[in-house]
């Protein structure tokens, strides 16, 4: 298959798109506005992986290059806006509320997503490339044309704007109790 | 990365979870992805309408230039009147002589006419007219009065029709009418005999034109709407086979025979097109043209989540795989998928004329089209008969189509109208071999068109 992709093979860019292109849009989807916004991105860096599928030489496991693309062209996209460079700017972000009733009660995996997603975008941006891609903060100010400390500050009030809605959803049980996420998460 | 991502908890958790989820691209965006590294060429599309263009230009310059010849481009008003010039003295024999000298050379153009016209003066000789014989319009009268003889421009128009009667009647050897000339008695008068040269030599000029045009070639240009749609001939997989560590399941629980499986209706398309038609005989004609023909119908399907559509399984080593997103049973919701060609195509066939006059006829007419396929929107559906996807790596871009036509000619004025009902068959595939599901289109269609005789 990556051999047919770096010939251009159609068959062979369709086989990888449909292997890889339902995690990427969710990967898209926690940075985009809303699905339609996700689906460009998707577009776009699909383009890109296709484009630039020789560069990928065997190191690491593909998916990890593509996901790095599709990140990528997220924060670029995100980046086009001019909101986006005051939102990852801001240090307090006390003023920010998040109404219960717009949380739905779907799947865990998905109300988790949505409740990502209900963050502010410089928030989110940052939680998400942080806690769940795994860039520093280092990177992460790179990336964003932030400072570092920035970067740090935000991920801690996203973080805890994002318990305290997934406490309050019950997706996950209030510290008192339990250490909340460490009983759901499986340890490999 | 600077940092063990794992050792924190809360991290891990988002991590897992929203590895979890998954979500489905709508079927645009590949389309557009596919589109963005696999552009399709637009240049057929190009040639085509530059192909259709030309032909009609040149069409129209045709028929314009026929339009020039000698007989119908007199016109008295764009030449200047000289009385100064009158049939008298050395003037007609040296003018007599140019222009046999000219005839020579070729047909008379209106140029040469302007040439010959002042020397008579501004009242050309008349040809009487006659009903005896068609031919006899042709033959000279002694007597010609100059003062009233003036050529209006019915005159002309009946010479015309007389000419044109003339070549479908064509009979009488042009030496034995040239020989008829001829004999016409020769006046002693030397201004007499310049002017019966001089008609003399427009006779034989005009006789040597009809000779040239006995069999005049027809031009065409007809439009049809249709009714689109196919024939389908295969069989559905009866196996599973594995590829590559991938399962392709069989087609079990589901129809064997394609046309069991798939539910379609027929679309409205069209055909357009221009020919030229060549009289072999009186009833044979062939012809050969030009033709674009849209054709279109639509297929049932349900909307569903991305699977892989499998195409050529049992037969091939190597299947081809496409994304579909719409299921041939059993989706989310019921959707028509449009399937829709492009194609252009050189017919060339012959017409038959069964019964009828000049006026009216009857005819019947077959061509043989080999055609191109400029664009193909087609879902197919895969060898298990389960999914629609659209594989452009199975669609043919040469094929060959054969037309049937009856239709009635019906003269009015200088056209003749042709309406008539039509059927056209694609006589290979309208996917390559190694897709074992083959699928003939056909078209139902009403030609209506023009024929215009190139004279």
């Amino acid at each position: 298959m990556l051999q047919g992709c770096i010939k251009n093979n159609a068959t062979a860019q369709q086989e990888l798109y449909l292997r890889y292109s339902p995690k990427m849009l969710s990967v898209c989807y926690r940075y985009g506005k809303n699905r339609e916004d996700a689906e460009d991105m998707l577009q776009e860096g699909f383009i890109k992986v296709f484009m630039q599928i020789r560069q990928f030489q065997n190191r690491g496991a593909l998916e990890g290059w593509i996901r790095k693309i599709m990140v990528h062209t997220c924060i670029n996209s995100l980046k086009k806006n001019k909101k986006f460079a005051e939102s990852v700017d801001i240090i307090y972000a006390n003023s920010m509320h998040v109404r219960e009733d717009a949380i739905p009660s779907i799947l865990q995996a998905k109300q988790v997503v949505e409740c990502i997603r209900l963050l502010p975008l410089g928030y989110k941006t940052v939680l998400n490339l942080y806690a769940i891609e795994g860039y520093s903060h280092k990177e992460i100010g790179e990336m964003l044309d932030i400072e570092e400390s920035t970067s740090r500050s935000q991920y801690t009030r996203a973080k805890a704007m994002l318990e305290d809605i997934l406490i309050r959803k019950r997706i996950i049980p209030l510290p008192k109790e339990k250490p909340g996420w460490l009983s759901t998460v499986k340890v490999n | 990365m600077e940092r063990n991502y794992y050792t924190e908890g809360f991290e891990n958790f988002l991590k897992e979870k929203t590895d979890e989820y998954k979500l489905y691209p709508s079927e645009k965006v590949w389309n557009n992805i596919q589109q963005s590294l696999h552009p399709r060429r637009k240049w057929p599309f190009i040639t085509a309408a530059l192909l259709l263009l030309g032909i009609g230009i040149g069409t129209k310059l045709a028929i314009d230039d026929w339009n020039l010849s000698p007989l119908t481009t007199i016109d008295n008003t764009n030449i200047p009147a000289d009385k100064n010039h009158d049939l008298s003295g050395q003037a007609p024999e040296n003018a007599v002589n140019s222009a046999t000298s000219q005839q020579a050379a070729g047909s008379l153009s209106s140029t040469r006419i302007a040439t010959i016209r002042p020397i008579l003066g501004s009242n050309p000789p008349v040809m009487e007219k006659t009903e005896r014989n068609p031919m006899s319009s042709l033959e000279m009268n002694p007597n010609i009065n100059y003062n009233r003889a003036i050529l209006d421009e019915q005159e002309k128009t009946d010479v015309i029709n007389k000419r044109n009667f003339q070549v479908e009647n064509a009979t009488r050897p042009t030496a034995k009418v040239i020989s008829l000339m001829n004999s016409n008695p020769v006046n002693n008068n030397g201004f007499e005999a310049g002017k019966e040269n001089l008609i003399s030599n427009k006779l034989n000029e005009l006789l040597t034109e009809i000779v040239k045009v006995k069999k005049k070639t027809v031009w065409q240009l007809y439009f049809a709407p249709t009714v689109s749609y196919r024939k389908l001939i295969g069989q559905a997989s009866k196996s599973n086979y594995s590829y590559n560590g991938i399962l392709y399941s069989a087609n079990l629980g589901y129809p064997s025979d394609v046309n069991d499986a798939v539910t379609h209706k027929p679309s409205l398309g069209f055909e357009l097109g221009t020919a030229f038609i060549y009289p072999m005989s009186r009833s044979f004609r062939v012809k050969a043209g030009l033709q674009l023909n849209f054709h279109n119908y639509q297929v049932e399907a349900y909307n569903y989540i991305p699977e892989i559509a499998s195409y050529g399984v049992g037969n091939y080593s190597q299947p081809i795989n496409a994304v579909s997103y719409y299921r041939n049973f059993n989706g989310f919701s019921r959707t028509w998928l449009r399937n829709s060609h492009v194609m252009i195509s050189v017919p060339l066939g012959f017409e038959l004329k069964i019964v009828g006059n000049r006026k009216v006829s009857f005819n019947i007419a077959s061509t043989i089209q080999p055609t191109y396929v400029i664009n193909n929107q087609s879902y197919l559906v895969s060898t298990n008969l389960k999914n629609y996807a659209q594989e452009p790596s199975l669609y043919r871009k040469w094929n060959v189509n054969t037309g049937a036509e009856a239709f009635v000619a019906i003269k009015s004025g200088s056209i003749q109208w042709v309406i008539g009902p039509q059927f056209r068959y694609q006589l290979l595939s309208s996917y390559k071999d190694k897709y074992p599901i083959q699928e003939h289109l056909l078209d139902f269609g009403f030609k209506v068109g023009i024929n215009k005789t190139l004279k």
